[in-house]
C-alpha cells in the first residue's frame, strides 16, 4: 500500500529516528513503512495519522 | 535531537536486555561451577538432581530475559521475529529429518542436542538474509 509518510515526514523536518521516537517503534519499522514494505497496523495508523493531525486515508491507501 | 542508528528507548532496550541476559548467563556460569563441585560427591537422589539442575536457573533467567525483549519489540520487530522463528524451525526440521535418513543409511549417530546447533545455524541464516533484504531495500530507495 502507497503511504506519504515520508513527505509528512521529510516537510516537519523530522529525522526517521525522531519520528519513530514520538511513535515508540523502532527506526527499522519506520524505515519498512516508508519504503512500503510494511503496511502498519490499524492502531499505529491512527497514531501516525494523528501525529500528523491528517485522517488515514489521507496519508495511506493506492491513491495517496 | 537524536544521533545514531536507533531512538533512545530502543537503544535503552538494548541495554536492559543485554544486561538481563549477561546476568543470565552469569549465574549460569556460577550454579554450574557449583553443580560440577558438588554432584560426584553426592549420593543418588533428589538432592543430587537438583544441584545437577542448578544451571537451569541461569537458563530460565535469559528465557525471561528474551520474553521481555520480544514484548518490548514494536509490531514489525515481533512480525520479522515470527517469519525468522518459522524459517528456523524449517531448516531445522529439513535438517533433522535429512539427516535420520542418512543415519538409516549408515551415517553416524548424532547426540538429540545437535538439533541446538542446526537451530542455530538456521537461525543465524536467517538473520543474514534478513540484513541482505534490508540493505537491498535502502539501496532501491
Amino acid at each position: 500500500m502507497k503511504n506519504r509518510v515520508r513527505e509528512l515526514r521529510n516537510a516537519r523536518g523530522w529525522t526517521q529516528i525522531e519520528l519513530a521516537e514520538q511513535l515508540g517503534v523502532s527506526r527499522q519499522t519506520i524505515h519498512a513503512i516508508e519504503s512500503e514494505r510494511y503496511d502498519p497496523s490499524l492502531p499505529l495508523a491512527l497514531t501516525i495519522a494523528k501525529l500528523f493531525g491528517k485522517k488515514v486515508e489521507a496519508i495511506f491507501g493506492d491513491d495517496v | 535531537m537524536f544521533s545514531g542508528w536507533e531512538t533512545p528507548t530502543t537503544r535503552r532496550n538494548g541495554l536492559r536486555y543485554f544486561a538481563e541476559v549477561a546476568f543470565g548467563v552469569l549465574l549460569c556460569f556460577v550454579f554450574s561451577r557449583i553443580a560440577k563441585a558438588y554432584v560426584a560427591a553426592l549420593p543418588d537422589g533428589l538432592t543430587r538432581d537438583a544441584v545437577a539442575l542448578l544451571p537451569m536457573i541461569g537458563v530460565l533467567v535469559i528465557g525471561a530475559a528474551i520474553l521481555r525483549a520480544i514484548r518490548r519489540t514494536d509490531e514489525y520487530g515481533q512480525r520479522k521475529l515470527l517469519a525468522n522463528l518459522a524459517a528456523t524451525g524449517g531448516l531445522t526440521m529439513v535438517w533433522s529429518i535429512g539427516y535420520a535418513m542418512l543415519e538409516h543409511a549408515g551415517w553416524p549417530r548424532l547426540s538429540m542436542s545437535s538439533v541446538w546447533v542446526a537451530a542455530s545455524i538456521a537461525w543465524l541464516l536467517c538473520s543474514v538474509v534478513e540484513v541482505l533484504q534490508n540493505l537491498a531495500a535502502a539501496r532501491r530507495r
